[in-house]
């Protein structure tokens, strides 16, 4: 906006201001004086009330009529002011003057009720005045809250008029002040704005603008302020660009020059050859870099230098000839191969070329010259030729061939070995050397060199140049370019004919000796698999004869048995005691027999069964006590209580065996004394235990050499002895292997005269001590008791082939009070169930035509023998049979030969099992 | 001829805003905690239970209105003031309420408390908050043929006697030259009137708003006198004695929120006049019929002095009490509440 009208504008604005603000208070004023007026009649009105109020008392007392003329004066005056008053639209004036008018018709009937001579004229009149009073005291209320309302009215305007008496002078300032500000912000600060710019281009800077936006006055002197510097300012860029471009022309020229400088140094720097310039009198004026690494020599040390210097002792004579020649103009240039000499002393050969340098003015300055290291190509050629007599010395046909299979190289001995001389061979296939049987070697040889292979020691047949062929040793390598590609391959081969003569010579005695160890081994082996045969038949043999023995041995003792059961004569019983015991000693003899084939043949089991060694060692004692006592000797047993009673588990007939049978030698060997039986604690782990027996006796003893051999089998510590204590020296040997077999050992302490001590350990199972205690039978001597009035005449069958052990049987069982049918094998048996049902079968597992197993099987899939109970009997009870009895569908074993006692006790648990 | 005997009316309670009466778990719950408060206040005798809600009875009339205007718009809650409102219909039981110990407060016309005042001492009056010259009239049924007031004498007349349409029906008799001992005069209860006037049982009635609007509308043929005299209505707020010094602080807050109240109906008399509408479940015809005479103003005015000097006056004279002579009405007068609350409203010098 421009200023002036601004100016105009703030001029016109306050004056309205000033006009208006005295306008309003003059009109204020003016209501003041309105409301002063308005409250002067209410208040005037109030004092009219109250005196209509007392003329009403006064007329109600006395009923004047100069009274009732005051009162209506008075009622008309109030209604008047209240008429006045009520150009205010006020409700509560309006109120009052309805209130003033209905005084005047209340005051009326009064009257009117008094003039009257009615019989209700007193209450009427009572009641009107009460009314008239009571309307007068609320005029009176009315008109006071008008004079209250009037006051309230007056209050405010007077406040009204105190404000603008504020509000004006303030206006004044408010625009005074606007003004000030107006001139200094739209005059005075572009003003000083403008000047500022002025004065900084008169100083020069031309940059300046007064960049005033303003639309007025000063922005339209400012805008051409302004547009005057920027036409300055172009004229003096535009000589300005042009002095730059002069310059930068300059500084091109310059910089082209500096690096065309720069260039030719940075290729005498880099160059791998020495370069240098000398004067005329041979001195070295400048030289690069490379020279001085060359020499070893700093390049200031370099320049100032003669070249001759540089050369080896040898070569400075010729050197500095050579020299004045090419400075001298005799010769144009050198071209020579010299030694030099480094700053450390060392020689070197280098190529020199040298020509002369003549300056701008056609003046010869001295001579350029370019030395070449040529030490390594020197040395090369050297081992070259070093080679070349190493290779043609060899006595190996050294040869090198193409890819094509072209030779390129021959050497001496190639030329000895084929008969080629080099020219001969050079440049011809190698093809010419290989006998035409033989041809497709070549391709193949030279496909795995193209694939980088070697081929060494190949051994072929070559062809001389005479037609002749010899045997010969060939290596081929591939060779290879400095880049590593294969580009041909060298041949070594080597004469190797005499050496194959005498190789054929030793193969064929080596033929001849392993056609010698053949023989003999086919002879050994023959000899072996005939002992072998010899020892089955051994093992065979002797279970054969055990089981042969144990047939009429259970004839011997059975029979013995059942004459005992029913001898009456003492001596008689006693002989018949002695013919079992003689009997009993005769089958252990026979049992441990067996016992060593079967561990010999490692077919020996061992049971795992629950047990005490109380047990064990009080069944040692039974056995052994009476023997002892009969030689007069003391048998103890030392076994801790803890031990005694401890849960374990192993084979306990076994480990009793070994006890039985170390016990029975310390009897049989001790002639007077005692005998202890102790067992101690060896190790311990969680699961088992590792317990050590030892027997001790105060017998002969036995000498250390007899130690050695005592646990052999069929070995005694002197053969003497068996004749003068018997026994037939299995007893240790089976011990042995039984106390290895439980994973322990055994052993002896002893020295003759001084008594022995027999030890061994065995590994057993320990068992949780809540486990059930194993299963004692009940009282077996009473069972066959407890048969005869349970289960008598019950009928088993007996499938048995020896006539005296049916006989046996037969007597216990009727003896018992059960009856019996036999069958001779396993058929009959068979044949018998399928004709009628049994209570109970005893089978024999060994009989001619059908066995015990076989007849059990076909028992149990026929309708009579599903669930009948069948018992094997075997002379062999042990318990590698067991799994195959039950397999076969068998309940229960009884060992041969038949105990009746034990037998009784397995009859009656399969009969009362049977009837429940 | 005329029934002399003041008998207090029956209840004519219409509701409470406590809901919860209407449910007998509530009442229970109610009564168990009214059983403890008893309980505490005789073990401990603490002022502090002295601050139960102030329970008011209201007439149900559109002179209520400011008690109906301050409690729809929360006045009294933003006072702090815990207050029951019950309605009943006429001031004769508010008042009634009060003197029987069911209410601490009620709203009654000065006439009201001028019949009270001959049996009863124990309440005075704590502002006046309307005046209408125009809230009673007297209805005659059209059998009766009775067209000027002056044709009442013999007749068969009904009205609640003890109230403020009895003195208006007295004022118009006298006035109009008819002894009031010559009229049947039968006391009768608002809520039956109109029935009795269709059935010829009566043949005019005096009563106050809503119910000659009521009867107009439902009795075919009533019709309305014009009004004798200058008899102007005042209608009260009225405290039991027992709250005078104990519960000043609540009963200023009480007109405070009155004081609010008719400052709103002078400002906003639409909204005010919807208020009303609800309240009294009336249609706007009504509210044109009665608005223009009814003036909404808090005060304690020597006039109520006057007036009630004057109707006891006329209650000995006409025989309707039996006293030597009238009590001191400054006796019932309680000024300092209001003029805790609005001073310039008390004109009333002690």
């Amino acid at each position: 906006m421009r200023i002036r009208t601004v100016l105009v504008s703030a001029v016109l604005v306050t004056t309205a201001m000033v006009l208006g603000l005295a306008l309003a208070s003059w009109t204020t004023s003016a209501r003041l004086n309105d409301i002063s007026q308005l409250q002067q009649r209410a208040v005037a009105s109030t004092q009219e009330v109250s005196a209509l109020l007392a003329l009403t008392h006064e007329y109600a007392l006395h009923g004047e009529e100069r009274a009732a003329q005051q009162w209506k004066t008075h009622q008309a005056l109030i209604v008047r002011m209240l008429e006045q008053g009520s150009g205010n639209v006020e409700p509560v004036v309006s109120g009052a003057l309805l209130e003033a008018r209905q005084l005047a018709e209340t005051f009326r009937r009064l009257e009117e009720v008094g003039a009257n001579k009615s019989a209700l004229r007193v209450r009427q009149t009572n009641l009107l005045f009460s009314q008239l009073l009571s309307n007068t005291q609320d005029l009176g209320v009315s008109v006071r809250l008008w004079t209250r309302q009037a006051e309230q009215k007056r209050q405010e305007a007077e406040q009204q008029f105190h404000v603008l008496a504020i509000v004006f002078p303030a206006a004044m300032l408010l625009a005074l002040l606007s003004l000030s500000a107006l001139l200094y912000h739209r005059v005075l600060h572009p003003l000083a704005a403008l000047h500022r710019a002025v004065r900084a281009v008169a100083q020069g800077d031309l940059s300046v603008r007064s960049a005033t936006k303003a639309k007025d006055e000063f922005g339209d002197l400012s805008r051409t302020f302004d547009a005057m510097a920027v036409d300055m300012v172009q004229q003096l860029r535009q000589e300005i660009e042009l002095r730059r471009e002069a310059e930068q022309a300059l500084t091109k020229a310059n910089s082209d020059l500096a690096g065309r400088e720069a260039f030719l140094r940075q290729i005498l720097d880099t160059s791998s050859v020495a370069i240098f310039l000398a004067d005329t009198r041979g001195c070295i004026v400048q030289a690069n870099r490379r020279m001085a690494e060359m020499f070893g020599l700093p390049l200031v040390a370099l320049c100032g230098k003669a070249y001759v210097e540089l050369l080896a002792a040898t070569d400075q004579a010729s050197g500095q000839k050579n020299v004045m020649a090419l400075v001298d103009s005799e010769i144009p240039s050198v071209d020579l191969e010299r030694r030099y000499l480094r700053a450390d002393g060392s020689e070197f050969w280098g190529y020199v070329t040298g020509k002369r340098f003549v300056g701008a003015d056609g003046v010869t300055q001295g001579f350029v010259a370019v030395i070449v290291d040529i030490s390594d190509q020197k040395q090369a050629s050297a081992r070259l030729r070093n080679i070349k007599a190493i290779v043609d010395s060899s006595d190996d046909a050294i040869v090198s061939k193409t890819l094509d299979g072209i030779i390129n190289s021959w050497n001496e001995g190639a030329r000895r070995i084929f008969g080629y001389t080099a020219e001969e061979a050079i440049g011809h296939p190698m093809q010419m050397l290989i006998p035409p049987d033989r041809a497709g070697e070549e391709p193949h040889i030279l496909a795995r060199i193209s694939r980088g292979e070697r081929v060494e020691h190949f051994e072929t047949l070559r062809r001389q140049k005479d037609g002749r062929l010899i045997d010969v040793s060939v290596t081929i390598s591939p060779v290879r370019d400095e880049s590593g590609k294969i580009v041909g391959a060298s041949n070594i081969a080597r004469d190797i004919t005499e050496h194959k003569q005498a190789e054929a010579q030793l193969a064929q005695y080596k033929d001849h000796l392993e056609r010698l160890v053949e023989e003999r081994t086919a002879a050994l082996s023959v000899a072996k698999e005939v002992a072998e045969t010899a020892n089955r038949a051994k093992s065979a043999f002797l279970a054969n004869m055990s089981h042969e023995l144990r047939t009429p041995m259970n004839g011997i003792m059975g029979m013995t048995e059942l004459a005992m059961r029913r001898a009456t004569d003492p001596r008689q019983s006693k002989q018949l005691a002695t013919v079992g015991q003689s009997a009993r000693r005769l089958l252990a003899i026979i049992n441990d027999i067996l016992d060593i084939s079967k561990l010999e043949a490692e077919h020996l089991s061992l049971e795992q069964v629950d047990f005490k060694l109380s047990s064990v060692l009080a069944n040692l004692s039974d056995l052994n006590a009476q023997p002892a006592t009969e030689k007069g000797l003391m048998l103890m047993v030392d076994l801790a209580p803890a031990l005694a009673n401890l849960a374990l588990r192993g084979d306990a007939q076994r480990l009793g065996q070994i006890l039985i049978n170390l016990t029975d030698n310390a009897i049989k060997f001790t002639p007077q004394g005692y005998i202890t039986v102790s067992v101690k604690v060896a190790g311990e782990s969680a699961n088992d235990i590792l317990l050590r027996f030892e027997v001790m006796d105060t017998g002969i003893g036995i000498s250390a050499p007899d130690q050695r051999r005592l646990f052999t089998a069929f070995e005694q510590a002197d053969s003497s002895t068996t004749r003068k204590f018997g026994g037939a020296g299995l007893g240790l040997a089976l011990s042995k292997r039984l106390a290895m077999a439980m994973g322990g050992e055994i052993g002896v302490e002893s020295q003759e005269g001084q008594g022995s001590t027999f030890w061994f350990t065995a590994r057993l199972g320990k068992r949780p001590m809540n486990e059930a205690a194993p299963r004692t039978l009940a009282k077996n001597d009473q069972a066959g008791e407890r048969i005869k009035a349970t289960h008598a005449g019950a009928r088993l069958l007996v499938a048995e082939n020896e006539p005296i052990n049916q006989e046996i049987l037969r007597e216990l069982l009727e003896d018992i009070g059960l009856q019996m049918d036999i069958a001779e094998d396993g058929g009959q048996a068979v044949e018998a169930v399928r004709q009628r049902p049994y209570d109970l079968i005893l089978m024999d597992m060994h009989m001619p035509n059908m066995g015990g197993l076989n007849a059990a099987r076909q028992i149990r899939n026929s309708p009579n023998g599903a669930q009948v109970p069948i018992l094997a009997m075997t002379s062999s009870a042990s318990i590698e049979d067991k799994p195959r009895c039950i397999a076969a569908g068998m309940n229960d074993f009884i060992a041969k030969p038949v105990e009746p006692d034990s037998l009784f006790a397995t009859l009656e648990k399969w009969l009362s099992a049977t009837r429940n | 001829m005329v029934c002399m005997s003041i008998r207090p009316p029956h209840s004519g309670e219409i509701h409470t805003t406590d809901t919860s009466t209407k449910q007998a778990g509530a009442i229970r719950w109610r009564n168990a905690v009214l059983f403890l408060s008893i309980l505490l206040h005789f073990l401990l005798a603490s002022p502090a239970l002295s601050a139960e809600p102030l329970r008011l009875s209201v007439s149900l009339t559109p002179l209520s209105l400011p008690i109906y205007v301050a409690e729809s718009r929360g006045y009294f809650s933003d006072e702090g003031l815990p207050l029951t409102i019950t309605d009943v219909i006429g001031g004769h039981r508010s008042l009634q309420q009060v003197l029987d110990g069911r209410a601490d407060l009620a709203t009654c016309s000065e006439a009201v408390v001028m019949f009270n005042s001959f049996l009863h001492r124990d309440f005075a009056v704590i502002a006046t908050f309307v005046t209408s010259d125009d809230d009673e009239k007297l209805i005659v049924g059209s059998k009766s043929g009775i067209t000027h007031p002056q044709q009442l004498a013999g007749k068969r007349i009904g009205t609640v006697v003890g109230a403020a349409a009895h003195y208006y029906l007295d004022t118009m008799l006298l006035l109009n030259g008819v002894d009031p001992k010559s009229v049947h005069l039968q006391d009768i209860q608002p809520e039956t009137m109109a029935e009795a006037l269709r059935q010829g049982e009566l043949d005019a009635l005096a009563i106050w708003e809503p119910y000659p609007f009521k009867i107009l509308e439902a009795v075919p043929g009533a019709s309305v006198l014009p009004k004798s005299g200058a008899y102007v209505e005042t209608f009260n707020l009225i405290a039991h004695g027992k709250l005078r010094g104990t519960r000043d602080g609540d009963l200023t807050k009480l007109l405070r929120a009155l004081d609010k109240a008719q400052n709103f109906i002078r400002t906003e008399p639409l909204k005010a006049q919807a208020i009303l509408r609800e309240r009294l479940h009336v249609d706007q015809a009504f509210i044109r019929w009665i608005w223009p005479r009814n003036n909404y103003r808090l005060s304690l005015a020597q006039s109520l002095l006057t007036t009630l000097e004057g109707e006891a006056r006329w209650a000995r004279q006409e025989g309707y009490v039996k006293s030597e002579r009238a009590p001191n009405y400054l006796d019932f007068i309680y000024a300092k509440p209001l003029a805790n609350a609005n001073p310039a409203a008390v004109s009333i010098g002690e």
